[in-house]
């Protein structure tokens, strides 16, 4: 692990942990349609940068860690 | 998050999230299902969802063998506090609005306001009609014109995240005029929405004989010019009445109150801050607890004040009355003056008719430029009492001080002044045929001093 090679982590909880950035631009960028057009705007729907964090991290906790590598 | 391998991240976190998220979509998506109210009944519940949660994990980390996980780990506790802070401020944010309803609590940054008119045909009403004018949020102004029909001008303001979406919302509501019983009912309707009020401003211009009822929770009234009675009702904002032909009455829970030139009597009543009223001919009664100032000015007949402190009649105010949370003053009053209160200081200035006052707490000042043809009763309890008359006054007096002194500038044989170690007394006569003058108080000194 100290030779400097980046080795990562396939287990789980990683993958799931990965999707945070991702599925949050998803998020943002749907929002922003969304208040071009439907009546909701980001004044509306704004807990959803909550929501969705917190469901990601839910489904982190419910992952297994079988096979982590820590770095 | 902890790197170990043996520890799963807590569903705690995750869970707290999502409930923030949830509670702020409600409160915005529904606000009439008061949440602040729900999170005052129901905030244990978050402490059985902690315990369970943490029992499940710590059930699961047995089972696995692994290290038990902590009851509270920092990013936890930290959103722990957030969390507990967001439901406070909810919950005082639910206070805050019972207690005055009307409030906008929706902050909303996104948002800006839109406006536009409403076009209202006008409607023919006979003389003499009863008009009621209701906006569910919003100004009202009435006033008289040369005119048979009444004429609507109405204006829609809402707030929206883009001028297309408040338009939306404004297309909803509707102003109607139509007759109802025995009057006519001009009212804006369907203002509310799931995101807040569109408010309707009415600007209507009416005949002049016709009796107006104004009703909005939240806006101001304007009325002027009409000859029938007025009643003004609002929760929260300003009153302001004009050359009225017969009696107004204006009931109010926050706000300023104007009133100048009524033929006939008018009447406030409920809570309020700023009240002047000018010109009555008729009485001027004001009934409830108004911050102040309050003047009053110029009332043919009886002004009548009552609060919970403050009990004053005043018969033909022809100058002044002021009255703030400390100090009562009147000046020129052509019939008599009672006054009763506590805890405030009183000054009053030529009264023509009977004079009593009663007070506690204050000191009271009286000043004649007239000799007194009416009786001065003053009864005060810790305070004060100094009285000034001219000195071709004539009058009987009789004057105690418990735990004080009397003093006169007036002197004559008969006129006694006795100052003990406890008591100071005045007693006896000036001058032939002269009123009653009884004053009574204690800790104080009353002083009955001689204008030129």
């Amino acid at each position: 692990m100290a030779d400097g090679t980046k080795i990562k982590c396939n287990c789980a909880h990683c993958r799931v942990s990965c999707l945070m950035g991702p599925v949050m631009l998803i998020t943002l960028g749907a929002i922003f349609l969304a208040a071009q057009y439907t009546r909701y705007g980001m004044g509306d729907l704004w807990p959803l940068f909550l929501i969705v964090p917190g469901i990601i991290l839910l489904a982190q906790s419910f992952a297994s860690r079988e096979g982590h590598i820590s770095r | 998050m902890s790197d170990a391998p043996h520890d799963r991240s807590s569903a705690f976190r995750g869970l707290l999230l999502i409930l923030l998220g949830l509670l702020f979509m409600l409160h915005h998506f529904a606000p009439d299902l008061g949440i602040g109210h729900l999170i005052r009944t129901y905030w244990p519940v978050l402490l059985i969802l902690w315990g369970v949660v943490k029992l499940a994990e710590h059930l699961r980390a047995q089972r696995e063998g692994v290290a038990r996980p902590a009851i509270l780990s920092g990013g936890e506790g930290a959103l722990l506090i957030l969390v507990i802070v967001v439901l406070v401020g909810f919950s005082i944010a639910d206070i805050v609005h019972r207690r005055h309803p009307g409030m906008n609590m929706n902050i909303d940054m996104f948002s800006q306001k839109y406006s536009q008119s409403l076009v209202v045909p006008p409607a023919k009403i006979p003389a003499g009609a009863l008009l009621t004018v209701q906006t569910g949020l919003g100004n009202i102004t009435v006033h008289a014109g040369d005119t048979d029909e009444v004429r609507v001008s109405a204006n829609e303001t809402a707030a929206g995240h883009s001028e297309s979406a408040a338009h939306d919302r404004m297309k909803q509501a509707t102003v109607t005029l139509e007759k109802s019983g025995s009057g006519y009912l001009l009212r804006a309707m369907k203002q509310e929405g799931f995101r807040g009020s569109v408010e309707v401003d009415l600007d209507v211009e009416v005949p002049k004989k016709i009796t107006l009822t104004a009703t909005t929770p939240h806006g101001d009234i304007n009325v002027s010019g009409i000859s029938g009675g007025v009643t003004a009702n609002t929760e929260s904002g300003d009153v302001e009445i004009h050359d009225c032909g017969s009696e107004v009455s204006v009931e109010l829970k926050r706000g300023d109150v104007r009133i100048s030139d009524v033929a006939g009597d008018v009447r406030i009543t409920g809570k309020g801050s700023e009240i002047d009223v000018s010109d009555v001919t008729g009485d001027a009664t004001l009934q409830g607890e108004f911050y102040g100032p309050i003047r009053v000015r110029n009332v043919t007949n009886t002004t009548h004040y009552t609060s919970q402190r403050t009990d004053l009649t005043l018969l033909h105010l022809t100058g002044r009355l002021e009255l703030d949370s400390g100090d009562i003053q009147i000046a020129d009053v052509a019939g008599f003056a009672k006054i009763a209160t506590h805890n405030k200081d009183i000054e009053v200035e030529n009264v023509a008719g009977r004079l009593e006052i009663v007070d506690s707490h204050g000191d009271i000042n009286v000043n004649y430029s007239q000799p007194p043809r009416e009786e001065i009763n003053i009864v005060n309890e810790s305070g004060q009492v100094d009285v000034t008359l001219p000195a071709r006054s004539s009058f009987e007096i009789s004057a105690v001080s418990r735990s004080g002194e009397a003093q006169s500038d007036f002197s004559d044989p008969t006129l006694k002044q006795a100052n003990d170690s406890d008591t100071g007394r005045l007693t006896g006569r000036i001058g032939s045929h002269g009123p009653k003058i009884s004053i009574v108080t204690s800790y104080g000194t009353i002083y009955l001093r001689r204008s030129s």
